[in-house]
């Protein structure tokens, strides 16, 4: 945006700060705060969604919180859950006061480059007597007459100004829970479907596997976890803003990992009943540590890949805390750093409270693509 | 004689779609439409039933 009008400006503005349920006398206070006007526009697209990424990420304590985010850091032109407007139509015609959709097509017309993010799994199959992709419609964001989320997610990810496409959660990076065996509407994840490459946008599972150049592939990134941490989905935009629109580096299933992703749960914290280690767990459980436990002996000592030592050691006896891979704990399969920032901080800069297997429930695998029908069995050693 | 159409309904989790139909400042029709299937009881269908609270959860 080079030159805004002060109507306009005040439109932008509400659209933001309506998320954060401001009334119209902090909307004033709220002029005085310019969007930095070199940030990216986000677009927000939920498909077959639980929304409970974004609630993940209306949750962000720890790098900023989500208000800072959205009037500080991110331009964010459309997110239906979170935005004032609505989409409006008088007799068949787009009305033209304001509507959410004029946000979106805006940004589907205009030059400026913007990430997309897509929340939730992307159906595929045709319902009876519908069109392909009719189990979830969206409306028209793009101004072709294009409802369903399928075909609105392909149509902005295949612009050449999206520069990136944030998978938000396990169900758009993989499939996920909508995508488990049995669904009916086909739920697919933009690059992938459950473990295999190809997806409902990205569908060449070439251009998946070699991450092909100029491909939807190439740009997406998968924030994959059911729901993810709030840290990996800030983390991961803040690194793209930071960086002037550089995606962070990805593994093979494509998640940042410097953002949550480079370790299995075993190794990232560690775990604390990986060693049967007291002062640790202690330290732990009291929120008392926040980065390096005291009196481990084998802190530096690094499992080989997704093993845990004590499975099966430590037994889970009286007040024992042991090991809980034995009982179906997935955490050491599974790729993520809840056992090292845990959930619901309360602070900037500190670790959370607690997390899954901190409550001695295992670890479900969320983030792995194999989530939730070839993780294995949840309560089970597998 | 208007139809106003709310597509998508903002500020509320998950799709839909509202339509009214009025004549003269008296609504003489209305529609909502929920835009998203999923299918979780198809879902469930054959899984463990320890599997339920999990999967049941994300809808």
């Amino acid at each position: 945006m080079v030159r805004i009008t002060r109507r306009d400006f005040l439109k932008y503005c509400s659209v933001a700060a309506g998320a954060l349920g401001l009334s119209a006398s902090t909307l004033m206070k709220v002029e005085n705060v310019l969007a930095n006007s070199n940030a990216p526009t986000v677009v927000w697209i939920a498909g077959s969604a639980c929304t409970g990424c974004t609630m993940s990420l209306l949750n962000s304590v720890f790098y900023t919180t989500v208000d800072d985010l959205l009037l500080n850091r991110i331009n964010l032109a459309y997110m239906d859950t979170a935005m004032a407007t609505a989409g409006a139509y008088i007799n068949g015609t787009q009305w033209a006061g304001a509507n959410a959709l004029k946000a979106a097509q805006d940004v589907y017309n205009g030059t400026d480059p913007f990430v997309l993010c897509v929340e939730g799994a992307l159906p595929v199959a045709t319902p009876p007597g519908g069109a392909a992709g009719d189990y979830c419609r969206i409306g028209d964001l793009t101004g072709t007459g294009t409802d369903t989320v399928v075909g609105n997610v392909a149509a902005f990810a295949a612009l050449d100004t999206c520069v990136a496409v944030l998978a938000v959660g396990t169900c758009s990076s993989f499939g996920g829970v909508p995508g488990a065996r049995g669904n009916l509407p086909n739920a697919q994840g933009v690059c992938f479907s459950g473990t295999k490459l190809g997806g409902a946008i990205e569908t060449s599972a070439i251009n998946v596997r070699t991450r092909a150049a100029g491909s939807i592939a190439a740009k997406t990134i998968n924030i994959s976890g059911c729901p993810p941490h709030p840290d990996w989905i800030v983390g991961t935009i803040a690194h793209i803003l930071d960086t002037n629109i550089t995606l962070p580096n990805v593994n093979r299933d494509y998640q940042p990992v410097d953002y949550g992703y480079r370790e299995y749960q075993c190794n990232a914290g560690p775990c604390p009943w990986r060693f049967n280690n007291t002062a640790l767990r202690n330290n732990q459980n009291s929120g008392t540590d926040n980065s390096v436990p005291v009196n481990e002996p084998d802190y530096n000592r690094r499992y080989p890949v997704g093993d845990s030592k004590a499975l099966g050691r430590n037994k889970y006896t009286g007040t024992d805390l042991g090991c809980l891979g034995i009982l179906g704990c997935k955490g050491r399969k599974t790729k993520a750093d809840c056992s090292r920032r845990r959930w619901n901080s309360d602070s900037a800069e500190n670790y959370g409270v607690n997390w899954c297997v901190g409550s001695r429930a295992g670890c479900l695998g969320c983030t792995s693509p194999a989530f939730p029908d070839k993780v294995g069995k949840f309560y089970t050693f597998v | 004689m208007a139809t106003i159409t709310i597509d998508p309904v903002n500020r509320i989790e998950g799709h839909l779609k509202v339509e009214v139909v009025e004549a003269g400042g008296v609504v003489t029709d209305a529609k909502c439409t929920g835009n998203l299937f999923r299918g979780f009881e198809l879902i469930m269908n054959r899984r463990d039933p320890r599997d339920a609270p999990t999967i049941v959860q994300r809808i």
